[in-house]
């Protein structure tokens, strides 16, 4: 699904990622944990398409060279982001835009476009499974919502877009112990055999709900160690430090 | 023109023009200027007692330039007034020059004036002059004037849900004056022929 060989990513001359080398396989869920500084969500946005990095190394996605695809490309085929920081959007209807998203979606995927009503019945099923309301959809994008609604509101459009390959940067942070769980139990639906994941976090109780089938450790911008769940309680007794 | 009950209007021109409403006592307009540019539009609003005005315009512009001056006075006691008038410049400059005038025997009156501008590019310019002349303590007014470009990461937003650039920057557009739009359809205003709600 994604393999990234000898990746070095630098913002203004200062090397952010050194040299890191990691495969996804279809239908794995990989964990990425490491400090804060240690460059887990510039790696995320560079798979995302974000611009004013220099980046160097391959990466491949489905077999085809990622960094060569425009953002919305990514996107299309199947790549989807968990904002770290849901980006709030006045003037946009959550509703409308995940509409317009989805429809995009499925247009260069040569599949028909779902009407209004169709994709009323999508939203409604997909938006239970979350606990989230309809008055949360039928306001402006992330607009005055808090911690816990952006965050699930990115997962509600995971779900919707139904991704090949999901990045999760940070989405358990700034949750409550509910939250955490409804949350999880959406990811958790969405596992199947043919997507993949990878989730980016500082700890491991996420990782508790959602069993990944390995867990790599970055810091200072190079993956130090990778191993199964058990590296992760491992980490969260001991610490990033003691393992470097 | 005279008004003296309630009147509302979608107001689209063809070329500068000076417009005059005069307010009667108790009476009530809103008026949305939209659907063209290019033009230099002069509105000249006077508010009788317990009179109040609504002016919201959206222009946008591509290649030209564009300019409102308005002009309000107060001239009853608890009249009000509320203007917003927004700009997206494409190669295009914009002018908007606002006055409120409260003169010292006018008491209670409150009037609010906004003005924003959407630079798209880099040959773009907004020039705004928001006043107030306010000869007495006894009014709220406000008056406030932005200019901004595009936010780059609500366009990565956008685009990281499969959206084109071109898509994404249309709906920031929209969305700069969708709350404009959404008033016109509130008010219930006959909009036929306004390609503005017709989208």
């Amino acid at each position: 699904m994604l393999k990234i060989k000898n990746l070095k990513i630098s913002i203004d001359n200062k090397e952010i990622i050194k040299d890191l080398n990691l495969e996804i396989k279809q239908g794995e869920i990989h964990a990425l944990m490491g400090p804060n500084g240690s460059g887990k969500s510039t790696l995320s946005n560079v798979l995302a398409g974000k611009d004013g990095y220099n980046v160097t190394g391959e990466i491949l996605y489905k077999g085809e060279d990622l960094l060569k695809m425009s953002i919305e490309e990514r996107a299309r085929k199947g790549l989807f982001m968990a904002f770290q920081y849901p980006i709030e959007i006045p003037g946009v209807n959550t509703i409308n835009f995940l509409k317009s998203s989805l429809n995009v979606v499925r247009k260069s995927n040569k599949k028909e476009a779902l009407d209004t009503f169709e994709f009323l019945d999508l939203v409604k099923e997909k938006a239970k499974v979350l606990n989230v309301n309809g008055s949360t959809l039928n306001r402006h994008l992330n607009v005055g919502f808090s911690g816990g609604e952006k965050k699930k509101n990115e997962i509600l459009q995971m779900s919707v877009l139904e991704p090949m390959f999901a990045i999760l940067d940070e989405t358990d942070s700034g949750l409550d112990i509910d939250s955490l769980k409804i949350i999880s139990n959406g990811i958790n639906s969405l596992r199947s055999i043919c997507r993949s994941f990878l989730i980016i976090t500082h700890y491991q109780r996420l990782l508790e709900h959602i069993k990944p089938d390995f867990v790599h450790v970055l810091v200072d911008g190079s993956i130090i160690k990778t191993g199964c769940s058990e590296l992760a309680e491992e980490l969260e007794k001991v610490g990033y430090g003691n393992k470097e | 023109m005279e008004i003296k009950n309630n009147y509302k209007k979608v107001i689209s021109l063809k070329e500068n023009s000076v417009l005059n409403y005069n307010l009667k006592a108790n009476s009530s307009a809103c008026l949305f200027f939209c659907d063209y540019a290019g033009f230099i539009t002069e509105i000249n609003v006077n508010l009788d007692t317990n009179s109040s005005c609504e002016l919201y315009g959206f222009f946008k512009n591509t290649n030209e330039n564009t300019a409102v001056i308005t002009k309000v006075i107060h001239k009853g006691n608890n009249s009000k007034c509320d203007q917003d008038f927004r700009f997206v410049n494409k190669n295009s400059i914009s002018s908007f020059k606002g006055l409120i005038s409260v003169p010292k025997h006018i008491k209670n009156c409150e009037s609010h004036m906004t003005n924003k501008n959407l630079l798209l590019d880099n040959t773009s310019q907004a020039f705004a002059k928001p006043e107030l002349d306010i000869k007495n303590s006894n009014v709220v007014c406000t008056h406030s004037s932005t200019t901004g470009t595009l936010d780059e990461d609500q366009i990565f937003y956008i685009q990281s849900r499969g959206l084109s650039y071109q898509e994404s920057v249309n709906m920031l557009v929209e969305a700069f004056y969708q709350d404009i739009k959404s008033k016109i359809v509130s008010t219930q205003i006959d909009r036929q022929g306004c390609r503005l709600t017709g989208q």
